[in-house]
């Protein structure tokens, strides 16, 4: 290696490095001071203390909303999971001419302002005459991350070789039965990956839940009703525990995407080596 | 006639657009033939498979099975099965899973399941490897797993899709070998695709040549190869030289060319024309050597297009490149093949 060459790496590390400060010392921070032992949320730091997690799960509210979000994120995934396995599938085997309208209009809620998106939904909602409840938060939650999913698991589907649904058809299966015992299997941990991301998005979302969630609260909803009232390592103490979950998820879907890629790289490798 | 095992009546596809990629398909396949559809690509014999493994619909015309009409049935639901030109083995199944995968969507019992799939790869003598993924197959166990796969079903048809083709010239020869036992071993009628005439000469009862959608020539490999019908046929098989003759083309098999070189015939020693009249003047231009033979492009001033000749190489020193030489046949070997398109 050159010296220039040692040099340009030097400055590529400490650059990244300074990003990477840049990018984490806020979420350190928040964590930080979650164990804030005073209720000041400014240096100096007067020591550890755990009696704001206890205020907060103490909390008829937190608990609540919390519940409401993990139910939310949940019934978010499966929704998505189901439904834009579904239309991905459909898409990505039609090969009808429309099928790429299909594809412009699943994927047109993350191209829109979610402002837009929370109005639109609000009017709409309101036009039909459904009352706003948790119901209508999952139906804003699906919308938002249906797209994150449609997106990957399409990508996952469009890679498969059709010949092996083909070949399931020919020894027997129905294309149901073909779908469920060869197609699925191949891309499952992808697609669990991608759920895993609707969950997260489904979680922290805001705007839109802000507009449709009528009279209930998510934990992003309740960080934003404490903000106003006070100002104490309650929040903090809320916020890192949404990012932690999320680093978890994450990290989940890392793992699933990178199993499910191992997966295909053998299949690969398989199509590539006819010669011995 | 209803002891076919395989009936196609009067076939034809087209797409939305173009032209039909089959016109007017007859065969009829007696139980336990070996058939191949041979041609370039595109000529249609693929479609035609297609159509009897069910994955397609033909625009005209029916496909039986045992006598009985299946030219609406869904493939999963034809006795029939296919394998395809890269194995395409399940890549989340190990081999016994992949074999067993036919017996248990037709609810085989356990117990009728592990001794078939057993018998199965004794049958393609791939015993040991059960367990293992289909990443760590060679390409030939690979294709031998998918030629058992199908097989078990014991279908009353087995379509095969060119699935040689991707194998190295090694593998290929001795698969030609292990697909004309599995043959004998199990009496399965066999439809192969192939483009490659010598596979379809070695494996073949009879071979349906077909040429841009239409079966050209339907006969037995020895038919095919010695008594053309058309200069297509004979060019395409055996690669023949054709030679533009008053009322057609004249059929020259490269092996039946003798080449004596012109300097020789003159000096009056060994003007070895063995009774051949025939005779034309020419000048080497590519020598071969392919082992038993060598293989000679001459370019002779009174054919359109390089002769080609394929002379037993133990017997004589290659003639030398741009020699001048007589080229001369025995009359009883070359045909007259009426001009066509």
């Amino acid at each position: 290696m050159s010296a220039r060459l040692r040099h340009h790496g030097v400055a590529g590390a400490v650059f990244t490095a300074l990003v990477l400060i840049f990018l984490l010392v806020p979420l350190i921070i928040v964590a930080l001071f979650s164990l804030h032992s005073s209720p000041s949320l400014t240096f100096p730091f007067k020591g550890f203390s755990t009696r704001w997690y206890s205020e907060v799960f103490g909390s008829e509210d937190f608990r609540e909303s919390l519940f409401n979000s993990l139910k939310l994120a949940l019934a978010t995934a499966a929704f998505t999971l189901v439904f834009g396995t579904a239309a991905a599938y459909g898409v990505t085997r039609s090969g009808s001419r429309m099928s790429g309208v299909g594809v412009a209009i699943f994927m047109l809620p993350i191209t829109l302002p979610l402002l837009f998106v929370g109005i639109a939904l609000l009017i709409a909602l309101r036009r039909v005459g459904i009352e706003l409840s948790l119901l209508t938060i999952l139906i804003g939650h699906t919308l938002i991350a249906f797209p994150f999913f449609f997106m990957i698991a399409r990508v996952a589907l469009e890679r498969l070789d059709p010949m092996l649904e083909e070949a399931a058809a020919d020894l027997g299966a129905s294309p149901w039965k073909a779908f469920r015992k060869v197609t699925l299997p191949q891309v499952f941990p992808i697609l669990l990956g991608a759920a895993a991301l609707a969950f997260m998005v489904s979680l922290d979302e805001f705007v839109v839940t802000f507009f449709v969630s009528g009279n209930e609260t998510t934990l992003p909803l309740f960080i934003f009703s404490r903000l106003r009232t006070t100002l104490n390592p309650s929040i903090n103490v809320v916020s890192t525990l949404l990012m932690a979950t999320t680093f978890v998820l994450f990290a989940f879907a890392f793992v699933m995407a990178m199993w499910g890629e191992r997966k295909r790289a053998r299949r690969a490798g398989n199509l590539m080596d006819v010669t011995e | 006639m209803s002891d076919a095992a395989l009936r196609i009546e009067g076939v034809g596809h087209s797409y939305q657009e173009g032209d039909p990629v089959l016109r007017d398909i007859d065969l009829e396949l007696a139980p336990g033939e070996f058939l191949t559809l041979l041609g370039p690509s595109g000529c249609g014999k693929t479609t035609l498979l297609r159509i009897v493994g069910g994955f397609i619909r033909p625009t005209e015309g029916s496909v039986f099975l045992n006598g009985e009409d299946v030219t609406r049935v869904p493939p999963h639901k034809r006795r029939v099965n296919l394998v395809f030109q890269r194995a395409a083995l399940f890549p989340h199944l190990d081999v016994y899973d992949n074999l067993a995968f036919g017996l248990k969507l037709a609810k085989v019992p356990k117990g009728e399941i592990d001794g078939r799939v057993r018998e199965a790869l004794e049958l393609v003598r791939l015993e040991g490897l059960a367990h293992r993924r289909s990443g760590e197959l060679s390409g030939g166990q690979a294709q031998r797993v998918a030629l058992a796969r199908a097989l078990i079903n014991r279908p009353e048809v087995l379509l095969l899709d060119e699935p040689l083709s991707a194998l190295d010239l090694r593998i290929r020869q001795e698969m030609e070998g292990e697909l004309r036992r599995l043959h004998r071993e199990t009496d399965t009628t066999f439809v192969f695709v192939t483009h490659d005439q010598g596979e379809a000469l070695a494996l073949s009862d009879r071979i349906a040549l077909f040429d841009r959608g239409a079966i050209a020539e339907l006969g037995t490999p020895r038919e095919i190869y010695h008594r053309p019908t058309s200069a297509l046929t004979a060019r395409f098989v055996g690669d023949a030289n054709l030679m533009p003759v008053d009322d057609g083309w004249m059929v020259l098999r490269q092996e039946d060319v003798v080449l004596t070189e012109a300097s020789a015939v003159a000096a009056g020693n060994g003007g070895a024309t063995n009774g051949s009249s025939e005779r034309l003047r020419g000048t080497v231009r590519d020598i071969g050597f392919r082992g038993a033979g060598y293989a000679y492009v001459v370019e002779c001033p009174e054919l359109g297009e390089p002769l080609k000749a394929e002379v037993p190489s133990e017997a004589a020193q290659p003639l030398p490149l741009g020699a001048e030489v007589f080229v001369t046949w025995d009359p009883k070997v070359a045909r007259v093949l009426p001009k066509s398109s």
